[in-house]
């Protein structure tokens, strides 16, 4: 016991000291807030999923004709849920806080609804074909793909934050770049049908949820 | 409990703007609080209670890193309690990691030592065995008796994480003393 004792140099009135010293230092720059970090962060690790969608990717022959009731509810619920994600994940960088996650049902209440106005509008028997669209396991990647660059660096400004349920918060990170690379992917989506977004983006979406909690407790560990 | 509260949350205000006198204040005061309790909690997580010093130095620091999560508005002692609850789990599992012996076993169990013991043949070895980063603070802060200033410019690193990295590497250093014996 002794021996443990002594070898530590550092005892704990000398730590208080160092940091003290340290905030001394520290007030006459002040750091960022997390939020700002955060849109910044989300901006930034977006660009290259803008890019490859409107230069790599062909724009949608839909936005030809302007926007429709599909582009509008994909939209919508799609930037909901990433607005929603946003602020769970800054109520999550709190180590004392727990997120409501009621809010998530505000973007499945949407896009339900402009689903629900689609098939009233739309005769039964073109329902199969809406929700197989023409290139679903294609959208279904594209999704996936495009937000993975978005959820590294949601995640890495997230570092920041004194996180205590890791899991939880990576998750919503997953959220918030799926929201994001859905809404930037309707640029290019020749699909007309919400069921379709429904039946391969969502899901899409769910899956980066996924990997968001399952890399979030080693990258946010402080 | 309200006192504490009133109290603490009057100092770490004072402390977010620059006062470094209400900030160690602050900082002895969360030790002295937890000391008693610490011991209790690492046992509960089947820590030796010789590692209360280290889980208090550990929440002094998380605190001192993660300030800026504590808004004014909000209660102080929450927030507090879910850093230290965090640091207690989060020292747990690393020990648990590396299956490290309880150090009261193996001191019970050490020879009365005669001569002062050579410890430069195992600190070259120990000092091997830590992970880069440690190794790195821990020579040029200790070994080279440079500033942390210095050490962190030479390191490309922040001086938080100086900090962390040499608290963690003596820590480290220390265990591994004590289990050598």
């Amino acid at each position: 016991m002794g021996l443990m004792k002594t070898v530590g140099l550092m005892k704990t009135e000398e730590l208080i000291d160092t940091l003290a010293r340290d905030l001394a230092g520290s007030t006459t720059h002040p750091a960022p807030p997390l939020s700002l970090r955060l849109l910044g962060a989300t901006v930034l690790a977006s660009l290259p999923s803008l890019f490859i969608i409107v230069f790599v990717l062909a724009r949608s022959p839909h936005l030809a004709h302007g926007l429709t009731a599909t582009i509008d509810y994909t939209v919508a619920s799609a930037l909901a849920l990433a607005m929603v994600a946003f602020g769970m994940t800054m109520t999550l960088s709190r180590p004392e806080a727990t997120a409501p996650r009621a809010w998530l049902l505000l973007p499945a209440v949407i896009l339900a609804a402009g689903i629900g106005m689609e098939l009233v509008q739309a005769p039964q028997d073109t329902w199969a074909t809406r929700f197989w669209g023409n290139s679903p396991l294609a959208c279904f990647v594209c999704v996936l793909l495009l937000s993975l660059p978005i959820l590294v660096g949601v995640l890495v400004a997230l570092r920041h934050g004194a996180p205590t349920r890791p899991r939880t918060m990576g998750a919503m990170a997953g959220l918030l770049a799926g929201g994001v690379a859905a809404a930037l992917y309707t640029l290019h989506c020749p699909e007309g049908s919400l069921l379709f977004i429904a039946a391969w983006h969502v899901p899409a979406i769910l899956l980066v949820s996924l990997l968001g909690a399952a890399i979030a407790t080693r990258l946010l560990a402080w | 409990m309200q006192d504490r509260e009133h109290q603490w949350a009057a100092d770490m205000r004072a402390a977010q703007r620059g006062c470094a006198e209400s900030y160690v204040r602050l900082l002895g005061d969360i030790a002295a609080s937890f000391r008693p309790v610490a011991a209790g909690e690492l046992r509960r997580f089947g820590l030796p209670a010789s590692d209360a010093e280290d889980v208090i130095q550990e929440i002094l620091l998380a605190v001192h890193l993660k300030r800026h999560t504590w808004r004014q508005d909000r209660p102080f002692l929450p927030w507090l309690r879910a850093i230290a609850r965090h640091k207690v789990i989060d020292l747990a599992r690393r020990r648990r990691r590396r299956g490290e012996v309880p150090i009261e076993h193996v001191a019970d169990n050490l020879p009365a030592p005669s001569p002062p013991p050579d410890l430069s043949g195992p600190l070259e070895r120990f000092l091997a065995e830590l992970p880069r980063r440690q190794r790195d603070v821990v020579t040029s802060l200790a070994m080279s008796g440079a500033s942390v200033d210095e050490t962190a410019r030479k390191l490309k690193m922040t001086r938080g994480a100086v900090y962390v990295a040499f608290h963690r590497g003596l820590a480290a250093l220390a265990t591994k003393f004590g289990a050598w014996g």
